[in-house]
């Protein structure tokens, strides 16, 4: 009887010293090592954070070019016409861009209106945007989704990647934009209005050149707020003058 | 004989006993799922009651006579991080602006974070005149956020290594590092944010609880300006003092926030689950895999979305010291696998937004790439809300996106629109 207790008992310390022994002590805290030093200096620069050439070195367009530049996105959705276009760096990141007239090509208004299409359709004059000088207003409701129909008249604005600008195979960013011209398009760089404008009144926030145009007799110009195409009557700017 | 008994009973039961007291430290232990819910449930880190008291903090309602202000943007936390439960997400966002000189971003006067509200109408902050960059910035859901800290800063350093392998020299996230505020010196890869400004939580609370609600405390004890006026304490607009002691430790100065509600604050943050998926998710973790989705999860790996918009990271294994040392890595937030969809670095994909927060000029143009874990909460997405539908927030990607949006361009309408389900699901 005594036996089989001790066996009992040599068969348990045995047991404790096996399972003591497997687990692990406590380890003091592991530090986070710091990173290695290449990995703190700024990244390889992209290949896209290259600065372009300035635009006004790029050779003036060609009407097969810049048909061809539209094409790469819209296909056969858009019938553009050539004669009717500008270029200019309307988003500011340094690349040209080119827009340009178009019409809906017959038949594609169902690709030109699917909510899963390769351009951002929206009409700029349904774009308000908060006043800047009143800490608290109502904003104004959000647009209902922009509708094409058959004989709207669109404007193509293409932005440009790299150094080629819209011409570049990668230029695919696209805004096909409603209520936006009546075909008299001219850009305008920024600097030029700036300057134009100083001392005068308060601009809104653009990030790059603009398009000018006359829409419904009223002049004024398109610009890029960063997210979407801004429709600008110069009135607006009158009375913002008026007012100082 | 009884004796001896006695004691191989106790022996057996030590030796059943003890190696269990150290397993949460046991290397090699394979990493498991982080815990997901919308579910005010808390993660294993701490305790329920703990988190339940420290939500309470994170939703109380600051006045006048706490400190709140003079300038500030809300009254509580969870005004703006609540939606579908607190900690999550908002419509709220917050407005920053400055000036370009063609090299350089410039803050406007007072910092470029506008303050939108004002303890005095005297002292509303207004954008002035000159100061060209201005942007919204969306709340961020911070869910799941004691995880993203936990995540060592090497991991992300080797995410950012890795993109331009991937991508053909086109994609370069940008790994920063920042100062940790509760660590004297130290600096870590920042990760919160939407310029990874802060890389703890605690610095992120501390950080919010001054800039959002005008509430000094330990690690930033001087209060905002209205566009550089000075309206602190002794201006006549602010009535509170910024030097009340912790309660902690009297001999610290905690400014407006004796009871150390940033603290409350980081340890809700740290407590809380990460986002859920939803019904149909391929993972199978709510439901059976919708056909859709599973489809759009495997398009959104193959057209590079996950190159930036990473699906899997784990987090660093328990006892690790992270922040500058201020912080072990507990159980519950070790060794985690977590599926935030994102990297935690600084892209250009040609949104901007031109402002320049810690991480210097070279940033001026980047963002953290957006989370998508909770996306199905978000209304307005991408960093300024603008984004009002999927299919416009994915062509509102470009630089270096640009080709990651070819591959989507070139998917069919069938493609799109399950690639969107997926997204939709998250």
């Amino acid at each position: 009887m005594f036996s089989r207790e001790k066996n009992l008992l040599l068969f348990g310390v045995g047991l404790a010293l096996v399972m003591v022994g497997c687990a692990k002590a406590p380890e003091p805290p592991r530090a986070e090592q710091p990173p290695p030093a290449e990995a703190v200096l700024p990244q390889a620069t992209p290949t896209v954070e290259v600065k372009p050439e300035p635009a006004a070195k790029l050779p003036p367009p060609t009407q097969d070019e810049v048909r061809d530049a539209v094409a790469r996105v819209y296909k056969d959705a858009v019938v553009v016409d050539t004669n009717r276009f500008a270029v200019g760096d309307f988003n500011g990141d340094g690349s040209q861009d080119v827009a340009v007239v178009a019409t809906p090509a017959t038949g594609m208004l169902g690709e030109i209106n699917s909510e899963v299409a390769n351009w951002i359709l929206e009409d700029p004059q349904k774009i308000v945007l908060p006043d800047s000088k009143k800490a608290t207003q109502r904003l104004a409701p959000v647009p209902a989704p922009t509708r094409v129909a058959q004989s709207d008249v669109l404007l193509v604005v293409l932005h440009g990647h790299g150094p080629s600008g819209w011409r570049s195979p990668e230029s695919r960013q696209t805004y096909l934009l409603k209520n936006a011209t009546s075909g008299g398009i001219r850009s305008q760089q920024m600097t030029t209005l700036l300057k134009a404008n100083r001392g005068k009144t308060a601009l809104p926030k653009m990030w790059g050149d603009i398009i000018s145009e006359t829409l419904g007799a009223e002049p004024g110009f398109l610009y890029y707020n960063g997210s979407k195409y801004v429709w600008y009557p110069r009135s607006r700017a009158a009375e913002s003058a008026a007012s100082k | 004989m009884r004796m001896l008994k006695i004691s191989v009973l106790l022996l057996f039961a030590a030796a059943l006993v003890l190696p269990f007291t150290f397993t949460s430290t046991v290397e090699g232990q394979g990493a498991t799922e982080a815990p997901r819910g919308f579910d005010n449930v808390f993660n294993g880190f701490g305790s329920q009651a703990q988190f339940d008291a420290d939500k309470t903090t994170f939703e109380e309602r600051d006045e006048i006579a706490d400190g709140l202000g003079p300038v500030y943007n809300a009254q509580a936390c969870s005004e703006c991080h609540q939606n579908p439960v607190t900690g999550g997400i908002s419509q709220i966002t917050e407005l920053r602006a400055g000036h370009f000189d063609g090299t350089n971003f410039i803050d406007q006067p007072g910092g470029s974070l506008n303050n939108d509200r004002a303890t005095n109408a005297e002292i509303q902050e207004r954008i002035p005149g000159g100061n060209e960059v201005r942007t919204f910035r969306t709340s961020l859901n911070v869910l799941g956020d004691g995880f993203v800290e936990c995540i060592n800063s090497n991991t992300l350093s080797a995410i950012a290594n890795g993109q331009p392998g991937q991508s053909g020299g086109q994609i370069a996230g940008q790994f920063i590092q920042v100062p940790v505020l509760e660590v004297n010196g130290a600096v870590r890869g920042g990760r919160f944010g939407w310029k990874n400004q802060q890389a703890s939580l605690l610095s992120f609370a501390s950080d919010a609880y001054l800039n959002e609600q005008g509430i000094t405390n330990r690690f930033n004890l001087t209060e905002n300006t209205s566009n550089g006026r000075f309206v602190g304490f002794g201006s006549g607009f602010d009535p509170v003092p910024d030097n009340a002691p912790c309660a902690s430790n009297p001999s610290v100065n905690c400014g407006e926030d004796p009871e150390e509600d940033i603290v409350a604050f980081a340890r809700f943050m740290r407590a809380t689950k990460a986002p859920p998926r939803g019904p149909g998710a391929e993972d199978g973790s709510n439901g059976a895999p919708n056909a859709d989705i599973v489809a759009g999860s495997n398009l959104f790996n193959q057209i590079g979305c996950a190159i930036c918009h990473v699906r899997s990271i784990t987090t660093s294994p328990a006892g690790t010291s992270i922040n500058g040392g201020a912080f072990i890595v507990p159980a519950a937030l070790g060794n985690k696998i977590i599926h935030p969809l994102s990297d935690f670095l600084l892209h250009n994909i040609g949104t901007g937004d031109g402002i320049v927060q810690n991480g210097g000029q070279s940033t001026r143009n980047k963002l953290r790439t957006a989370a998508l874990w909770g996306m199905r909460t978000r209304d307005r997405i991408m960093h300024d809300g603008e984004g009002l539908n999927r299919n416009e927030s994915i062509l509102r990607h470009d630089g270096e996106a640009n080709f990651v949006i070819a591959n989507y361009n070139s998917l069919s309408g069938t493609q799109k629109n399950q690639l969107i389900a997926f997204l939709n699901s998250l």
